[in-house]
């Protein structure tokens, strides 16, 4: 364990990203504290030019206004902890049924591991943002469109494929350690097997991966918003700011600059965390994790 | 060999079946009355009698769906409900876009994308590598429309080589048109294309292979062109072909932003407007296309390397 904190302090990219993303869970914390100006208060008096448009970053307003005369800094720092938030659900979501699916069909091995297996590949024979989109839409039908629920549940339903194989990988070598044998030899059950021994030992992967699927989740969330299916309004999250920005990028291309680099920087963040703990782990399993 | 293609093919027909009855489950789970989105609240009872008949509403579940599997080999999936046009219709009209544009992102990607990764991969540590594993990190992190939001304000309209959205008009001006939409939706994969061929490309130069070709004294430009590059490039025959999945969804948002005509763009307006038979409809060419696809990727791969005819 201290051999790979060693490995992933010497590594400058995962260092950076452990900064930044310690930095955006600050600022997520903190986000009533960061701005006075209030992210859902429409100024229209001091917040819009005289021509009704929106203003220019200032001393007033950091990062500008938007079309409502709303504070952008405001709305981009309460976004981060909205944007966050459901990424967090959502990669929870995965990481439960991913691990599940993934201990159950290394520990079963067989033919209910070859069926689990054929299962995620069917789930992957979907293009998964088409999925999403088409998810997102029945989910919003079904009466949950006041809340975030949607867009975690989608993501979630959507995003444990790769934790399942990796998981599964690691899980199939497992079962046929010394360990185990000896395990069993001393009488344990299989519920105990996998709590005790499988799960302890598949956490580094687990972590690993968890950390690449948050990334992907924090760009699949922004995309479902800029098409319209994201969290409903009027929370603030960074899709949801490029959604509504997108009609002004001409006139007032801090609209869509500001939440856009916010989700630029988010997502490398915590691409480079994942991949650095990847390297630090030497949890070579988890290297088709990076890919889509 | 013929067992390694019937499996193949086997599996496919399983993934088409498995979407096919997807969409079923999708279709049946909705609440909303099909009769009455179609029709709308005054058609008359003998309309609405025959449309039911058609899609087999006064049936159980089970005969609904061998009504849908029945209607699907014969090519009818329904008709949109806000344009009353047969749906596989409207779809014929928007593939076409879709498969420049998809196209036009792939020659991108490998034109962009293999350069870069070799060239990281020869100056492995250098300011070449390290510049192009920055342009890989973020290609990778940038949002579709964040990437295209800053194309269409800079190259488009600030500058203004290139119009700021629509089809054109075929010929040359179709490909001024093309150029931003195909840039935007190849950002991803030109980043993913140069890591894949930089990793690979370093194990390919280690190798004994590349060895002995030094020592035969060929030049460098051999060793690696010929030796070392052509090795490192196989795995992009797999990824071009997954890609086509990943590229069909993103052409959602691109089409959206540069006002391309084509299916993606048809399918969020579906989705918006809960086009159902649209949707469906939509999707299920889509997947059976990428399923398609993937079988023909597969039988290329075991035409090229022998190892996998087992």
């Amino acid at each position: 364990m201290s051999r790979a904190r060693a490995r992933f302090v010497a590594n400058r990219g995962a260092v950076l990203g452990a900064v930044l993303v310690i930095g955006l869970l600050g600022i997520a914390l903190l986000a009533p504290v960061l701005s006075e100006n209030n992210p859902l208060a429409s100024d229209v008096e001091h917040g819009l030019s005289e021509l009704g448009a929106p203003l220019p970053p200032s001393r007033d307003a950091v990062l500008g206004t938007d079309q409502l005369g709303r504070d952008v800094w405001a709305r981009v720092v309460t976004g981060t902890r909205t944007s966050l938030s459901i990424a967090a659900i959502a990669t929870l979501i995965a990481l439960v049924i991913g691990v599940s699916i993934g201990l159950v069909a290394g520990y079963a091995g067989g033919a209910v591991d070859s069926a689990l297996m054929r299962l995620v590949d069917l789930v992957l024979a979907f293009p998964l943002l088409l999925l999403a989109i088409l998810l997102a839409a029945l989910f919003r039908e079904a009466e949950l469109s006041s809340s975030n629920a949607p867009v975690f549940l989608t993501l979630g339903a959507v995003g444990w494929t790769t934790m399942a194989r990796v998981v599964r990988g690691k899980a199939l070598v497992l079962a046929r350690s010394e360990m185990i044998t000896a395990a069993r030899a001393l009488g344990a059950g299989p519920a105990r097997i996998l709590v005790r021994h499988f799960l302890p030992n598949v956490a580094g992967v687990v972590i690993v991966v968890a950390a690449l699927v948050f990334a992907q989740n924090l760009l699949a969330e922004s995309v479902l918003s800029y098409l319209g299916l994201g969290p409903a309004p009027p929370s603030p999250t960074w899709g949801h700011m490029l959604y509504e920005g997108r009609a002004y990028y001409r006139t007032a291309p801090h609209l869509v600059l500001a939440p856009g680099i916010a989700i630029v920087i988010a997502v490398v963040a915590f691409h480079l965390v994942g991949e650095g703990l990847r390297d630090a782990f030497d949890a070579r399993e988890a290297r088709s994790a990076g890919a889509r | 060999m013929i067992g390694a293609i019937v499996r193949r093919v086997a599996w496919t027909a399983l993934v088409v079946w498995f979407v096919v009855t997807a969409t079923f489950a999708v279709t049946a789970a909705i609440p909303a009355d099909p009769v009455k989105a179609l029709l709308g609240p005054h058609a008359t009872a003998e309309t609405i009698a025959r449309v039911r008949a058609h899609y087999c509403l006064d049936h159980g579940v089970v005969h609904q769906y061998g009504c849908w599997l029945d209607r699907v080999a014969r090519g009818d999936l329904g008709e949109s409900y806000r344009s009353k046009r047969a749906v596989t219709e409207i779809i014929g009209d928007r593939l076409w876009p879709t498969v420049q544009l998809a196209l036009a992102a792939i020659a991108l990607q490998l034109l962009i994308g293999v350069p870069l990764g070799a060239i990281a991969a020869l100056w492995r540590g250098r300011w070449p590598d390290r510049g192009a594993i920055l342009v890989a990190v973020i290609g990778q992190s940038a949002p579709p429309f964040v990437v295209g939001t800053v194309l269409l304000y800079l190259l488009a309209y600030r500058w203004g080589w290139f119009p700021i959205g629509g089809y054109g008009s075929g010929g040359w001006d179709r490909i001024v048109h093309l150029v931003l939409p195909a840039m935007t939706l190849a950002a991803f994969g030109v980043a993913y294309y140069s890591r894949v061929v930089r990793s690979e490309l370093i194990d390919a130069l280690g190798e004994d292979y590349v060895r002995t070709a030094r020592a035969k004294g060929l030049p460098e430009r051999i060793v690696i062109g010929r030796h070392a590059l052509r090795n490192a490039l196989g795995p992009l025959v797999t990824l071009v072909g997954l890609d086509l999945g990943t590229l069909l969804g993103g052409a959602v948002v691109v089409e959206f932003i540069f006002a391309w005509p084509g299916l993606g763009r048809e399918l969020l307006r579906a989705i918006l407007e809960i086009d159902i038979p649209l949707i469906v409809g939509a999707v299920l060419v889509v997947a059976v296309a990428i399923a398609v696809v993937n079988l023909l990727v597969d039988l290329v791969y075991l035409w090229i390397d022998p190892r996998l005819r087992a």
